[in-house]
């Protein structure tokens, strides 16, 4: 195993392989940047060019793309509160609100550390964890899935500022959206009413641009308000070092949400949104000052970026593995591994242990180089929030529309957005949380799908397993800790009287 | 007991469970129903809740006439700006379904900045650099085909 990882770590420092996971980096950011064009997109119109490489350059390439997508698309979710990517939907929750108050360099500077020290860890636990991970993911069932996506939706309780009430309504929305469509399973039309579009179910794309993006973009309109950020200019590589700071000052944190968003990696489907919103809601409930949340704070910003980066390496042990996708990138790297004659599976940790090892090796690599990328670029992106709202709404809205076009080809996907971007505006004058919604709608149908699979292979008591009874406690814990701080709060200020 | 904008969203979502949950009782196959009746009876359980809240929540303290005069006064103006923006928006959605984006694209962005008081030379240069950029990317790059528009695929 020794020798497989110095020569795994040897193919990387090849200047080819250097080269190829710069370009791809390159092209995942910039991927990740444009609002709805995700890592996905552009590796999966890669995948043509790739059969011809070599195996290890055709995967380092599209590993350079899926790897860093979250990266650039932290910058647009702080900078325009629209989501590079799905999975930069809990960053804008205080990315956005940091930019606002003309700290949007801070919050690029912290989210671009904790993405970079996430990724890199995640891969050190990865290569740590290969003697053990077989029989690691093998221990986990449908049944402990199941578990797993309730305790992602029990975040709703954690994650929601004001009333909890209208949180849970918002998140039950979200679920009951994702419900729409045809329900595999038993082959029954949901609220289609003969929609071609909505027979494959709502996608989260045109949601969530149009829930976040539109909405705030209408929003900031209505008020007035000359451009995004209230305060004043903080553009300079001074500030991004501030954001480089706060995540040493928070380095436990950056340090348990990358474990978090590692371990949900690891998980085959869990779905790098459930590592996100937990790591954010895990951020919330341990922070001195949980009310800040969703106003600028940046432990927000540092626990979901650490933990969607973290969740690379998890994935791609998976795939690597079991030849099971550990998240929905990993498809694109399955479908390049079988094409350049790799078939993922036990004897990548046998026979193919150094290509094992380059392939992890190389998502570290990309992460480093992303943010050299981000480095340069962000200063002058973090203007963005003082250009002045006549020339951000001609440029977002063609964005979002040519964006959400592109997610289905389909025109019925800008009308989507839209329709979420009322959606979204009518939440915010009424105070319902967006961000409960889209969790809501991201872990419905997985938790639905989930449940039915459990039921059916493991009956009823499917929850009495060692690893759910285990996530059961958790999510108790989870309802009971602020009762129980709250209450020792209470007796230690009696005490001291 | 005082009626506010909220409450009437409650009232149309407890309608929405309703008619949804009727609507899912009756297929044959329970597992379709499932999650829409036990979400369905949360959502309409919380709306019920947060509606006897809201509408036992007293008025808002008395203000001076001039204060309401001037929310008044905001709340129309927000109102105008909003109709002024979905003008916008849904004449760009009516524009891009009748030429395409590719024509559209250059249009709005002109004609907003234009109409928001910038210059020929910046708004025609910051039309043209959208219309590339979308060209470039979209089309040569990601080979994304782009609607054409109703007018020009006939």
């Amino acid at each position: 195993m020794v020798d497989a990882f110095f020569q795994g770590a040897a193919n990387i420092v090849r200047p080819e392989f250097l080269a190829v996971i710069a370009v791809g980096t390159l092209i995942g950011v910039i991927a990740g940047v444009l609002p709805t064009i995700t890592g996905m997109v552009a590796a999966a119109l890669l995948l043509p060019f790739v059969l011809g490489m070599p195996k290890e350059i055709a995967v380092l390439l599209l590993i350079g793309v899926l790897s860093t997508q979250e990266t650039g698309g932290s910058i647009t979710s702080i900078l325009l509160n629209v989501p590079g990517t799905g999975l930069n939907a809990a960053t804008l929750l205080d990315g956005f609100p940091m930019n606002q108050r003309g700290e949007g360099a801070r919050a690029i500077g912290a989210a671009l550390t904790s993405s970079v020290f996430g990724g890199v860890i995640a891969v050190g636990m990865a290569l740590l964890m290969l003697p053990v991970v077989i029989p690691a993911v093998l221990a986990f069932h449908t049944g402990d899935m199941v578990l797993l996506i309730l305790l992602g939706l029990c975040l709703l309780a954690i994650i929601v500022r004001g009333s909890a009430i209208k949180g849970m309504i918002a998140g039950l929305l979200g679920v009951m959206v994702a419900a729409i469509g045809f329900y595999v399973e038993t082959g029954t039309d949901r609220f289609t009413w003969g929609s071609t579009y909505l027979y494959e179910g709502l996608g989260i794309i045109p949601v969530t641009v149009g829930l976040f993006g539109v909405s705030t973009l209408l929003g900031l309109l209505i008020e007035g308000m000359p451009t995004i950020a209230r305060g004043p200019e903080r553009t300079s590589i001074k500030a991004i070092l501030v954001g480089a700071k706060d995540v040493w000052h928070h380095r436990w944190l950056w340090l348990r949400s990358t474990i978090i968003g590692y371990v949900v990696g690891v998980l085959p489907g869990a779905g790098g949104s459930v590592a996100t919103f937990t790591a954010y809601a895990h951020a919330k409930q341990t922070s001195k000052h949980p009310e800040l949340f969703g106003t600028g704070n940046v432990e927000g910003v540092i626990a979901p970026e650490s933990a969607n980066n973290a969740k690379d390496a998890g994935a791609l042990l998976t795939t690597l593995v079991f030849g099971i996708p550990g998240s929905a990138q990993m498809v694109i790297i399955i479908a390049a591994l079988y094409a350049v004659g790799v078939f993922p599976g036990p004897l990548m940790v046998t026979q193919q242990l150094d290509l094992t090892f380059t392939l992890l090796i190389g998502i570290a690599v990309a992460n480093i180089i992303a943010v050299i990328y981000c480095l340069g670029a962000a200063p002058y992106l973090a203007k963005l929030a003082h250009t002045p709202m006549d020339f951000l709404f001609p440029v977002v809205l063609v964005l979002v529309f040519v964006g959400t076009f592109a997610d289905q080809t389909t025109m019925t996907g800008v009308v989507t957005a839209l329709i979420f971007g009322l959606l979204g505006l009518l939440m915010i004058m009424l105070e319902y949380n967006r961000a409960a919604f889209i969790l809501g709608f991201v872990l419905g149908s997985l938790f639905e799908h989930n449940l039915w699979l459990a039921l059916k292979l493991q009956g009823p008591l499917f929850f009495m397993s060692p690893i759910s009874i285990a996530l059961i406690l958790i999510i108790i814990l989870m309802f009971t800790l602020p009762l129980l701080r709250k209450a020792f709060t209470r007796h230690k200020g009696v005490k001291k009287v | 007991m005082r009626i506010k904008p909220g409450t009437y969203f409650l009232i149309f979502l407890m309608l929405l469970m309703l008619y949804i949950m009727g609507t899912a009782l009756t297929w044959e196959a329970f597992e379709p129903k499932r999650i829409l009746l036990l979400v369905g009876s949360a959502i309409f359980i919380l709306a019920t809740v947060e509606l006897v809240r809201e509408l036992r929540t007293k008025g808002r303290t008395p203000v001076a006439a001039e204060t309401r005069l001037q929310e008044k006064a905001e709340t129309k103006t927000k109102w105008r700006r909003f109709g002024l923006i979905m003008t916008w928006v849904l004449g760009f959605l009516l524009s891009i379904y009748l030429l395409g984006f590719l024509v559209s694209i250059p249009i709005f962005v002109f004609s907003y900045l234009k109409a928001h008081g910038r210059g020929w030379l910046v708004s025609v240069a910051f039309a043209a650099i959208m219309e590339a950029f979308t060209y470039v990317v979209f089309v040569r790059l990601l080979y994304i085909w782009l609607y054409k528009g109703l007018l020009f695929s006939l």
